[in-house]
């Protein structure tokens, strides 16, 4: 719950700081609910993208999810309707999949429900609180918070690649692709999806994840 | 599509953000390694070049992101990690007219 608030929050800075209003940019987190999706969202909006950059970028981020809801779905209870699993995928995260397939009984949609609702409520509210900070504070604070998630991201990164060599390599290989796009003045969508799939794709040639745990 | 076998539930790990590592396995190994290395390279893409130009100068990036990088090393939490990084461009910010 202070994760999703305090990643939220500093992704209310930026939305304020990238031109959205607080309303904007609440419906945003409320309707997305994808940290890096959106954080790559408001990248694109931010430089004037186009709304392809906007899809495709949003497919490949997100990808991981439908293959997510494709392992919780055998653990769901039977009763659940399809309408109520449409509303548990769309409010999946890392997280709650994390907790749900900890779970040695089979989910009820209560129970599913139960997790979820706090990671929206926090979600959106978070974000909204951001935004409004973000018009309060002065401005030498906001700039400051504006290198937030951006750090949040390194937190994610860096212990995974400090114990796998080739996440390591994932990671500095697309870091690699992103300069040389930006100093071509490639746009931002374009240039993370590039990097995203390109690292990714020839990592996964060169040292494919054997099955079970890595390492 | 890739067949998907659920085997109930996996390792519970905090640091890893894919599928593979808590449960059912893509039969693809290109694809899942593909899937695996995603959120990784994505991450690193959005946040290098552009955490250089998130703050007032360059240098109050380069600091925040020295700070970020140690803190992470060191298996800091999100927030102290971003709260370290934020700290140290303030206080950059607020030392440079001084030079």
């Amino acid at each position: 719950m202070a994760g999703y608030f305090a990643v939220s929050f500093s992704f209310g800075i930026l939305a304020m700081q990238g031109g959205l209003s607080v309303i904007q940019a609440a419906l945003t987190s409320l309707t997305n609910m994808t940290s890096s999706g959106q954080f790559a969202g408001l990248q694109i909006i931010a430089a004037g993208g186009t709304l392809i950059e906007l899809i495709l970028t949003q497919v490949i981020i997100n990808m991981r999810y439908s293959l997510m809801s494709l392992a919780l779905s055998p653990k769901l209870d039977k009763k659940i309707k399809p309408w109520q699993r449409l509303l548990i995928a769309f409010a999946n995260t890392d997280e709650i999949f994390a907790v749900a397939m900890s779970r040695e009984r089979s989910l009820t949609f209560m129970y599913m429900a139960g997790l979820q609702i706090l990671p929206i409520f926090g979600w959106t509210a978070g974000t909204a609180i951001g935004a409004i900070a973000g018009n309060l504070l002065p401005a030498a604070l906001t700039a400051a918070l504006g290198i937030a998630l951006y750090g949040m991201f390194i937190a994610v990164v860096v212990p995974v690649a400090r114990r796998s060599r080739p996440v390591l390599l994932s990671a500095l290989i697309a870091i690699a692709i992103s300069c040389v796009l930006y100093i071509l003045k490639v746009s931002a969508g374009i240039s993370i999806i590039v990097s995203t799939v390109a690292a990714s794709a020839l990592m996964a040639f060169l040292r494919p994840i054997e099955g079970g745990v890595e390492e | 599509m890739a067949v998907y076998r659920s085997n109930g539930f996996g390792d519970l790990s905090h640091q890893s953000l894919t599928p593979h590592n808590f449960s059912g396995k893509i039969k693809n190994k290109w694809l899942r390694s593909f899937l695996y290395y995603v959120p990784y390279a994505c991450l690193s893409a959005m946040t290098f070049p552009a955490i250089f130009f998130a703050t007032q100068s360059v240098w109050s990036a380069v600091a925040g992101v020295a700070i970020a990088l140690l803190l992470a090393f060191f298996n800091r939490s999100l927030i102290t990690v971003a709260a370290g990084a934020c700290l140290t461009v303030l206080v950059v910010e607020q030392l440079m007219p001084l030079f």
